[in-house]
């Protein structure tokens, strides 16, 4: 199994899921926190948002990678 | 953690990277992400060959399911006394507002504030404190790279006596299927102290089944490095006598002595005690004090109820003194 196979195969079911934030300041409070975290995700994660990742990986029927890091 | 489900996402919370493979409609297929005592290194059980390892056969048991659903059930914990972090109460101030770097719920704080209630309850148990054993402690060293090869048996080991050799391929515990340590850890975080777990590997193309026995305290593992140890340390952070301590004081070699590298806590139970850094502590109750920190935070805490009170025997200028120690 090479690289792209495996990413294909999770590509759109990764999730960054180290915190929840709701209301309104979410955007703001979510950008200090991948900043805290120096988060550079690309497209093929969805952050912090586990019922679009079911959703998806639903729909495409991949698994989910879920991942759970520390703010520092 | 706020807003994570734990019925679902139940893992060492005292990790700071943890990974879970899962399929929509919930099943677990794996989880990857290990620590061991290591203070400096935190990733001694951790490589980028064993994730993509792990990958690999969460694909496998993906392509599989459902055939493997039965099999994977167990994955998933009871269900949990909260089932959001936000709910337990000493962490209900926290749900509120925006989450900040200064204000989330850091996973750690998940186990750490639900064992801390469950003391003031004076309902903790060994099993609150030794948690998610490693391998090894079933004598069982793995290929970092595998995750699920044995790359030593250590002698006089229960996996010893069970026939496991150094090559095998574990691939089932318990009829749980495997991807990693993390995952061996979760069988062996289950398991009751006294029991068989059945463990299914492959030898040479052979496929072998092998019945590990444990009892006693297989469990225990070292919790120095977790960070809710914090709260779990009875107001001493303790260290073991360095052997130029156990020089200076003449202590025989064999005798037991921690050393007390910082009383803390508000309120500040050790220093009301009289119990300064550096004070050596030799004696428990009237009994040889632990070798390791570990067993001396277990030892306290099991032992003595918020509220009670604890004797430690220090040795101060050659000569034991006893003070009593609240603890809460």
């Amino acid at each position: 199994m090479n690289d792209r196979y495996r990413m294909t195969h999770f590509t759109g079911t990764l999730i960054l899921f180290a915190l929840m934030i709701a209301g309104v300041p979410r955007v703001r409070a979510q950008t200090e926190l991948r900043e805290a975290l120096k988060d550079s995700a690309g497209a093929h994660w969805i952050y912090d948002d586990f019922p679009k990742a079911v959703k998806r990986a639903e729909q495409m029927g991949r698994p989910l990678l879920v991942l759970f890091r520390c703010v520092p | 953690m706020k807003g994570v489900d734990l019925r679902l996402f139940q893992f060492d919370y005292d990790q700071s990277w943890a990974v879970f493979f899962l399929n929509a409609d919930g099943t677990i297929y794996g989880r990857y992400g290990t620590r061991a005592g290591d203070k400096k290194n935190a990733a001694t059980h951790l490589s980028i060959p064993s994730l993509k390892k792990a990958m690999e056969r969460a694909l496998e048991l993906h392509k599989q399911y459902p055939a493997n659903k039965t099999e994977l059930a167990a994955k998933r914990g009871p269900e949990p006394r909260y089932a959001t972090a936000e709910r337990i109460p000493s962490l209900q101030d926290r749900a509120r507002g925006p989450t900040t770097p200064q204000n989330c719920i850091h996973c750690h704080m998940a186990g750490e504030h639900l064992r801390k209630l469950t003391y003031r309850e004076k309902r903790l148990r060994p099993a609150d404190i030794w948690i998610y054993p490693l391998p090894e402690n079933l004598g069982l060293k793995m290929e970092v790279d595998d995750g699920l090869r044995v790359q030593q048996v250590l002698a006089n080991s229960a996996a010893q006596r069970a026939g496991v050799e150094a090559g095998d391929e574990i691939t089932t515990m318990n009829s749980q299927p495997l991807i990693s340590q993390a995952d061996i850890q979760w069988v062996l975080h289950r398991a009751p102290v006294e029991t068989s777990i059945a463990v299914k590997l492959t030898r040479n193309g052979q496929t072998l089944d092998k019945t590990i026995n444990v009892s006693g305290n297989w469990k225990d593992t070292d919790l120095s490095w977790r960070e809710s140890s914090w709260s779990l340390r009875p107001h001493l952070w303790t260290i073991p006598l360095s052997a130029d301590g156990r020089k200076k004081w003449n202590l025989p070699p064999g005798d037991p002595a921690l050393q007390v590298k910082w009383a803390f806590g508000n309120p500040p139970f050790s220093k009301q005690a009289g119990i300064k850094d550096g004070d050596i502590i030799v004696a428990v109750d009237g009994q040889p004090v632990p070798p390791d920190e570990s067993h001396f935070i277990a030892l306290v805490r099991l032992n003595h109820p918020p509220g009670d009170r604890v004797k430690l025997t220090l040795l101060r200028s050659g000569k034991k003194e006893d003070v009593l120690m609240k603890v809460e």
